[in-house]
């Protein structure tokens, strides 16, 4: 059996008129869902990035503050350890932010190139 | 109204001890027994026909295996093929266990820091020993920035080691935080919605956060696919991180 294009216009003007209401009940459908689906997505995705860039800092100033404490337990030189590394850790944690804001905009950027070349 | 934080008591089932050495196995052990057998139980019946055209249980466990073996090729490359169990397995025990949670009842094993972090630190050690492994003392320049002036050193290398030994911290408190977070808010919501419908004017009050509440457990379905997904692309990025070295 030889199947017909249902995309491609034929000799029927019915046809061609039912493929053109077809293609545009699908415009109205996926047009709507996608922007607000991407729209709910892109305001979720900014919440967790917000959380992940919060918790990045967290865990540098934490390694920090412990291993300063750590430090002058051991060698006796409480609070000097403590400050140096505190701030050091305060440092690592930025670190670790721009890291992940750079991550996350390089993606952003990639599925933002990738679309605009689909379309 | 029973406290929002009682549901993430650990509870001994068989009290054990090994010396002073509390070994019972818990309600949160027992969970995760429970996940393991499933997530294993689930591949092994599932791809038992071998059919050409999947199944429905088939093709969740295909999903599953190109889902993550994508992410691994895309994150650490062609090398990255040799971790992939490794990999898959942290991912699927992971989500079991989110999703086990959400099960009326259950106990959340992923809400406890000492289970995410005691997974994030042999995950960020076994890493570690991998880089050591393929570089040798060559993988120690992972602390010092390509390009970076010498005398920067005293500076920039201590903060590279915090930055990299806060790794597992980071890891673990996200996944932690985010399903204690949200059990408590469940749970929280679930009470209004026992207080408001019991006071006066029938249950109406009640119906307010009983849609709340219902719109929170979707989210929450979305939390635990998405915190098992970042905690798997994150050490997929580790990974990679420890055999490419920049």
């Amino acid at each position: 059996m030889a199947e017909t294009d249902p995309a491609k216009p034929s000799d029927d003007p019915a046809r061609d008129d039912f493929q053109a209401r077809l293609a545009a009940a699908r415009e109205r459908r996926d047009g709507g869902r996608d922007a607000a689906g991407a729209a709910a997505a892109r305001n979720i995705g900014q919440l967790g990035l917000g959380f992940r860039v919060a918790v990045d800092l967290l865990a540098g100033v934490v390694i920090g503050t412990g291993m300063g404490l750590a430090l002058d337990r051991w060698l006796g030189t409480s609070p000097w350890f403590l400050l140096v590394f505190l701030a050091l850790g305060f440092a690592a944690g930025m670190m670790n932010m721009l890291r992940t804001v750079r991550a996350a905009d390089a993606a952003r950027r990639r599925i933002a190139g990738e679309r605009g070349k689909r379309e | 109204m029973a406290s929002p934080l009682e549901q993430f008591t650990i509870k001994p089932i068989v009290p054990l001890s090994l010396g002073k050495l509390d070994v019972s196995f818990t309600n949160s052990a027992l969970m995760m027994a429970i996940a393991v057998a499933l997530v294993a139980g689930l591949l092994v019946f599932s791809v038992r026909s071998r059919d050409l055209v999947p199944g429905r249980l088939q093709s969740v466990a295909e999903l599953g295996y190109e889902f993550i073996a994508g992410m691994v090729r895309e994150n650490v490359g062609d090398e990255g093929r040799r971790y992939f169990p490794f990999v898959f397995s942290v991912f699927s025990f992971v989500l079991v266990g989110n999703l086990l949670g959400m099960l009326p009842g259950a106990f959340t094993f992923t809400s406890h820091i000492a289970v995410t972090f005691a997974l994030a630190l042999t995950i960020f050690i076994g890493i570690t020993c991998i880089g050591i492994a393929r570089h040798g003392t060559h993988f120690f320049s992972l602390f010092f920035p390509h390009g970076a002036p010498i005398a920067a050193a005293p500076i920039l290398i201590p903060i590279e080691v915090i930055s990299y030994l806060s790794r597992p911290v980071s890891l673990s408190v996200r996944l932690f935080a985010n399903m204690t977070v949200g059990h408590i808010i469940l749970k929280i919501f679930a009470g209004f919605v026992i207080t408001l419908g019991s006071v006066k004017f029938f249950v109406l009050p009640g119906v307010l956060p009983f849609g709340m509440l219902i719109g929170l457990t979707a989210l929450e379905f979305f939390v635990a696919f998405l915190q098992a997904y970042i905690f798997t692309i994150l050490s997929c990025i580790y990974l990679n991180d420890a055999i490419h070295l920049h």
